[in-house]
This record gives C-alpha cells, structure tokens and sequence, in this order.
C-alpha cells in the first residue's frame, strides 16, 4: 500500500466520505502484491482500523460516561423525591 | 557467584533469553550490549514488536473478519510478522506508535467493559457493531564440572597413589626420580586430555613438591622432572584445553527460547573455575574469560553467529562484574 493511498483513506475517513474509503479498501485488498507489499497493506489496514474503533470506542465510551452519570443523577433525584414523599406522609400522620 | 543485579540487568536477561531477541539486535545493528539506554530502547522495541504482532493478527482473526470480512491465510500473517519486523529494524517510532494505538485499543475496550457492566447493558457488540457498519458495512474480500575443580580429599588419594608407585621401587633413588618424571611427562604427553584430567595432574605435581620439600622421599625427587618447566608446559596445556572445550561447548548452544540460560550453564563450569593450573584467582578468570572472547571471535559472521556474540558478550560481561565483587 503506497502512502499516498494510506494519505488519502485517512482524509476521507476524517471527511467522513464513507463510499470512497470503501472503494480504496476495495482496491487495495483485490491488488496483486509482493509478500512485502502485502504485509505492509495488511498492517497499514489494521493501522486505520484502530484508529476508527478508537475513535468510536473514545465516544462511545465518553456517551457511557455521561450515561452513567445521569444515571447516577436520576438515582438522587428519585432518592430525594422518595425522601420527600416519605416526609410528607409522616407529617400528614403527625397532623 | 556474587549477584548484584540490577532492575536492568535482570530484565536484559529476560530479554535475552527471549527467542529472536539477540537476531533482533543485531539486525537493528544494536550492538552495543553495554550501553544500557541503547539496550533498553532494543528491548522496548522487540517487546512492542511482539505485541503488535500477536494484537494485529488477532484483530484480522476476529474483528477484521467480522467487520470487513477479510479473511487471512498463513501467508499472510507471516507477511504481517515480517513487514512488523522490519517496521521495528528500520523505524522503531512509527513501530512504537502503532503499540500505543493498540494499547488504547486495549484500554478502551476494558473501560467500556466496566462502563457497560455498571449500566449493565448486554448489547455492546450490537451497538458498536452498528456504529461500524455504517462506516464499513458492505465490505467482503479475501482478504530459549567442571569446577570439581581441585577435589576435595584427591590429594590424599594422590599421595597414596604415587607412594604405592614409588614404594614399589625400593632402594633405587635415581629410578625414583626417573618414575616420576617419565609417568608425569607421561600424564602430560597423553593425548586427548580434559581440563579436569589436567588438574589432578596438577594436584599430582603439587603433592609431590610437597612430598620433596618435606623430604619424606629425599629433597631433589623432582630433580629430573624439572617441575618449573612441567609447570609451564602444563599452564600451557590448561589454557589451551579450557580454550577448546569452551569454544565446544559454545558450538553446542543452539539460539532459541532461554540462550542465555543455556550459554551460563554450559560454560557454568568454566566461569566459576579459581584456578586453572598455576594461576590462580583473577590470573585464573583471565584464562576463562579470554578463552570466551576467543570464541566469539571464532564465531560466523552470519545473522546467528552475531546474535551468539551478543549473547557470550552478555555473559562475560555479567561474569566480569560477578568477578570485581569477589
């Protein structure tokens, strides 16, 4: 895999231009290489494959976090609402 | 031997003992096995270069396959191995760079892992899967005694051995003498001899110096042996058998899985020798040593020749350190 093909599947990916990437993978993976080539393709492939699921593991993590958080957020404010309806009732009775 | 290892000494000998690593060095042309930043820099490389190896070809295995599709043969992963090998010989950074992308590959799938476990969601896979797909959805191709040294109680066995000897020639002073120089030139002049072999003749020759300076069998016995001249053409017959059998013993090690282990405990013996005929103490390590560094320079020039030196040097220079704390 030359670089420049490498240059150009990694802009495509960051422009999100998802149809062409496929088409230079496709290339990329039909052409007829030396072993030499081939290793380098094949780990040049691999290379731009981590840094997509890096990237989306990275987000997807960051959206569990912020998940976590509101769950975590929804549990006080249920507690504090519980608590408040437990005080409530326990005036009532008082009254 | 005294040990004073260091952190670094210790995992370079892990390293050491690492399948490949030695070729490695000396494929990088890192040769330098006393320079430490150089050796830990070699050591790092090698490591991530494994690591990125095994991770990357576990991805094609499973995610690659599963995500594009592609299916790799054995060719091909020795293709991958191959052009890794010669990332981390002739780029070490861009090799590094990738180990990092696949640490964090790691590290992320771990802290997802947790994350998921405290939302307690079991559509990780499905969720992830889908976000790729998008991305790449439709894609479908192929895609390692001697030192018995002087024995202990030899020398009585010795004395009794040549006084048996010499008692059988009663009344005869000169035959005495003639006996003991002829047998002892005898013991020297057989050919074949090992290094131990040499040193009871050692001990042999000792004895009976100490039987002529006590003069139990007369003060001039050795008269016609000539001990001083024994002594140097045995010292000579020492060295040069130490210097065989070593170079032997270093043919027999074969490069693979724990060389350095194997390497130490072949020339074991030899390395933990303090006397080699006359000389003693450091006098005596010199031989060993020198003896070692002859080998190397009898080593092939090829590939595995070079990794064995780096390997030998490894060990003279853990044996010259064991030496200074003695």
């Amino acid at each position: 895999m030359k670089e420049d093909k490498i240059k150009d599947l990694e802009k495509l990916l960051s422009e999100n231009k998802i149809p062409e990437a496929q088409e230079i993978i496709r290339g990329i993976i039909a052409e007829k290489l030396t072993n030499d080539d081939r290793g380098e393709a094949l780990v040049n492939l691999a290379s731009v494959y981590l840094d997509i699921m890096n990237s989306i593991d990275e987000q997807y993590a960051e959206a569990l976090k912020s998940a976590v958080s509101d769950l975590k957020n929804l549990d006080i404010k249920i507690s504090e609402e519980t608590d408040t309806e437990k005080l409530k009732k326990v005036r009532e009775s008082l009254q | 031997m005294a040990k004073e290892e260091t952190e670094f000494d210790k995992s370079f000998d892990e390293s050491m003992n690492k399948d490949g690593f030695a070729k490695f060095l000396v494929d990088s042309n890192q040769n330098e096995i006393h320079d430490e930043e150089k050796m830990k820099k070699g050591m790092e490389t090698f490591d991530s270069f494994g690591e990125v190896a095994r991770e990357i070809k576990a991805l094609y295995i499973d995610k690659l396959k599963q995500d594009l599709g592609i299916e790799l043969d054995a060719k091909d992963f020795d293709a991958i191995d191959a052009h890794l090998y010669k990332m981390a010989i002739t780029d070490s950074e861009k090799l590094l760079d990738l180990n990092k992308k696949v640490d964090k590959h790691g590290g992320l799938k771990s802290e997802i892992s947790g994350l998921e476990t405290k939302l307690g969601q079991t559509e990780r896979e499905n969720k992830r899967a889908g976000m790729f797909g998008k991305m790449f959805g439709f894609i479908k191709t192929q895609s390692f005694e001697f030192n018995k040294g002087r024995k202990e109680g030899k020398s009585s066995d010795i004395r009794t051995e040549l006084f048996d000897e010499v008692r059988q020639i009663k009344g005869i002073h000169d035959q005495v003498k003639s006996l003991i120089a002829k047998e002892m030139n005898r013991l020297l002049g057989k050919g074949g001899r090992s290094v131990e072999e040499l040193s009871d003749l050692q001990d042999k020759l000792e004895n009976l110096k100490d039987v002529e300076e006590k003069g139990e069998m007369g003060d001039d016995i050795l008269e016609n042996l000539n001990p001083d001249e024994f002594q140097k053409k045995l010292d000579e017959a020492i060295q040069k058998k130490v210097n065989q059998e070593i170079i032997k013993a270093v043919e027999k090690v074969k490069l693979g899985e724990g060389t350095l282990s194997k390497m130490e405990q072949a020339l074991s013996s030899y390395l933990e020798m303090d006397r080699a005929g006359s000389k003693e103490g450091d006098e005596a390590r010199f031989i060993i040593i020198d003896s070692i560094k002859d080998s190397i320079n009898k080593l092939p020039k090829d590939t595995d020749g070079q990794a064995k030196r780096l390997i030998l040097l490894r060990v003279v220079q853990k044996a010259e350190k064991n030496y200074q704390h003695n």
